[in-house]
């Protein structure tokens, strides 16, 4: 190859980068691509406060989202990104503004409302090529509310969305069908039954939640503030056993209902997570995901 | 005829190199780096019941942390900490609660003033004197309002 080909192949390539760190390279993105996310998010902040257009200003916010997100300060990214409205869903940046805030609600603890927020997505959105990078945080969000059918179709749709051969794709659907069959899916604790259970035996509630030390103590507790109560007024001491007894046991016996909600709500976070990350691991091993 | 493609051929290279070196910045989403986000979030968000350390713990033996009221005072707020609390129907309305305060401020004031805090803080924790809590104090997300130690200094 003649020298000057050589010359102008990388000059070429050398005014592509160039152009392109003009038009993009702003201060905020190099901060952002250094690691800087904090200097980022205050650098975006100023572009904001200077951007002369709606583009502009919806970008720099969704950047701003980024870098809150990189700190793991999901409800800031929310904030960011809640005020920006998109008339044209087919904008490229409605997508990834969508697929940010789903996923920030996915992580600051409010599937529902990620579910929410895809299903707007989709409503809105004819191109369903697009759909599939919010399918693995759908699946989580369903999983994550028990909807197990629905998690099962998201899933089977995410599987037929990937480019397996037919075989493989036959193997995953299979997969697919296995792991929300009844006996493999996980057992997941009623919070309205454990508080029920506690309202009736104290402290069975608690051992329906997995802890069972904990509805022993519990249940000793009640028996021991009521016997001394009834003692009390066994022997003539009807105040004392009411206000002493009767007033504590009432805080007691409320305090273990509440108490078995709670421990069945951590219980069903704990198994959850440990199925969703199953999911997670199997989709980032065996899935396309760019 | 092969005289007339090369040019061709170059361009058309040319301009692939063009936008190759534009495709190195694309910015599109990594969804990969985002599930593994998802995977390590959600498994810190999973209640890992922590037990509270005995007040005096880990501290050189003195009058002050083994005199028999002390201990007493120590130990039973270790069992309350640790056993009872969790059982009781009443949330506090402090942040610190009013157990973390007064095992704060005997550490930080002894026996004596702790004990008249704790006796303070307690009789302050109730409907009434909700009513006339600065708001400006509370925590968003715990719903409690704020009371430090650090006031009674």
């Amino acid at each position: 190859m003649p020298n000057t080909i050589k010359f102008f192949f990388s000059f070429i390539f050398l005014c592509g980068i160039f152009l392109n760190s003009a038009a993009t390279g702003s201060k905020g993105d190099r901060l952002y691509a250094s690691g800087q996310y904090f200097e980022a998010s205050i650098e975006y902040e100023r572009m904001i406060f200077e951007a002369e257009n709606q583009t502009d200003l919806y970008y720099y916010k969704y950047k701003k989202a980024l870098c809150y997100k990189k700190l793991r300060d999901f409800g800031r990214a929310l904030n960011e990104l809640q005020p920006l409205y998109f008339t044209n869903a087919n904008d490229s940046l409605f997508q990834r503004v969508c697929y940010e805030q789903s996923l920030c609600f996915y992580l600051n603890g409010e599937p529902s409302k990620a579910l929410w927020k895809i299903d707007e997505y989709f409503h809105r959105s004819a191109d369903s090529t697009t759909h599939k990078v919010f399918m693995p945080v759908r699946l989580l969000c369903l999983n994550e509310t028990f909807q197990w059918e629905e998690a099962k179709k998201c899933f089977r749709r995410f599987v037929q969305m990937q480019s397996f051969s037919a075989e493989k794709e036959a193997e995953m659907q299979l997969m697919v069908d296995n792991l929300y069959k009844k006996r493999n899916l996980p057992r997941i604790r009623s919070i309205k039954k454990a508080e029920n259970w506690s309202r009736f035996i104290p402290g069975s509630g608690q051992i329906y939640a997995g802890k069972t030390g904990e509805g022993i103590v519990n249940f000793l507790l009640n028996a021991s503030i009521l016997a001394f109560s009834a003692q009390q007024a066994f022997n003539g001491f009807y105040i004392t056993g009411y206000l002493a007894g009767l007033g504590f046991f009432n805080k007691t016996y409320q305090g273990g209902i509440k108490r078995s909600g709670i421990l069945a709500s951590q219980k069903n976070k704990e198994i959850i997570v440990n199925f969703n990350s199953g999911i997670n691991a199997l989709i980032r091993s065996d899935f396309e995901l760019n | 005829m092969q005289s007339l493609l090369e040019p061709i051929k170059v361009s058309s290279f040319g301009l692939l190199l063009f936008f190759f070196s534009f495709s190195g910045f694309a910015q599109s989403i990594d969804l990969s780096a985002d599930l593994l986000l998802a995977d390590s979030v959600s498994k810190q968000q999973v209640h890992h019941h922590a037990k509270r350390n005995y007040i005096f713990k880990n501290q050189p033996k003195t009058f002050k942390n083994s005199n028999p009221v002390s201990l007493i005072y120590g130990g039973s707020l270790y069992v309350y900490q640790n056993f009872v609390s969790q059982h009781l129907s009443a949330d506090c309305l402090y942040d610190p609660s009013c157990s973390d305060f007064s095992k704060q401020v005997v550490k930080e004031y002894g026996l004596f003033k702790g004990g008249l805090l704790s006796f303070d803080r307690l009789n302050r924790c109730n409907r009434i004197a909700a009513t006339d809590l600065d708001l400006g104090t509370m925590n968003l997300k715990t719903h409690r309002f704020g009371d430090p130690i650090k006031r009674y200094k």
